[in-house]
């Protein structure tokens, strides 16, 4: 059985560019908590912004959708949790190959 | 990027400098714009030179390989 978090919080904002700072700041507030290193922050920081930019782009390339942001705590780990309910991939496999780059 | 390209329309330079002293974060749509002004350069025949990186792009360029590819300092 899945513990329960130490603390969590949680975002939802629609998918605009201007939010993809939002939100991984807001997940660096969130984890200063655990008193991480710069390093530490930075990565998490990269990660949020990737995953957020992925649903600004892809999730809803014609509309404006709703991305939602959970982060739970569970000692010294944080996890993040990034959803949307937009474009799915059909085919999930090929999007796994670094040969196959999309750039926009 | 579209001010990159505009500065090298006028200018046409041989080498370009990028200095990134004041950039707060980058992501893959960074590594974009400098792969971008890469290639640019590369086709006219110049050189690209990108400057003061601060250490989260530092380590996203260096994933992503572009240390292999152009120059920073």
């Amino acid at each position: 059985m899945r513990p329960k978090p130490d603390n969590h919080m949680s975002l939802t904002f629609p998918s605009l560019s201007s939010n993809e700072a939002f939100a991984r700041t807001a997940v660096a507030c969130f984890l200063a908590q655990l008193n991480p290193t710069l390093e530490e922050l930075e990565d998490v920081k990269t990660a949020v912004s990737e995953a957020v930019t992925n649903c600004i782009v892809h999730a809803y390339p014609d509309t404006i959708g709703s991305i939602h942001l959970i982060a739970r705590v569970f000692g010294d780990v944080v996890e993040v949790t990034i959803k949307d309910h937009g474009a799915g991939i059909p085919d999930i496999f090929p999007s796994h190959d670094p040969a196959i780059y999309h750039w926009r | 990027m579209r001010t990159i390209d505009e500065l090298m329309e006028l200018e046409i330079p041989r080498i370009t400098t990028l200095d990134l002293q004041h950039l707060s974060f980058m992501d893959s749509s960074g590594i974009a714009v400098l792969l971008r002004a890469y290639r640019r350069m590369n086709d006219s025949g110049g050189g690209l030179v990108v400057r003061n990186v601060p250490s989260q792009s530092l380590r996203v360029l260096q994933a992503a390989g572009l240390n292999r590819l152009i120059s920073f300092c």
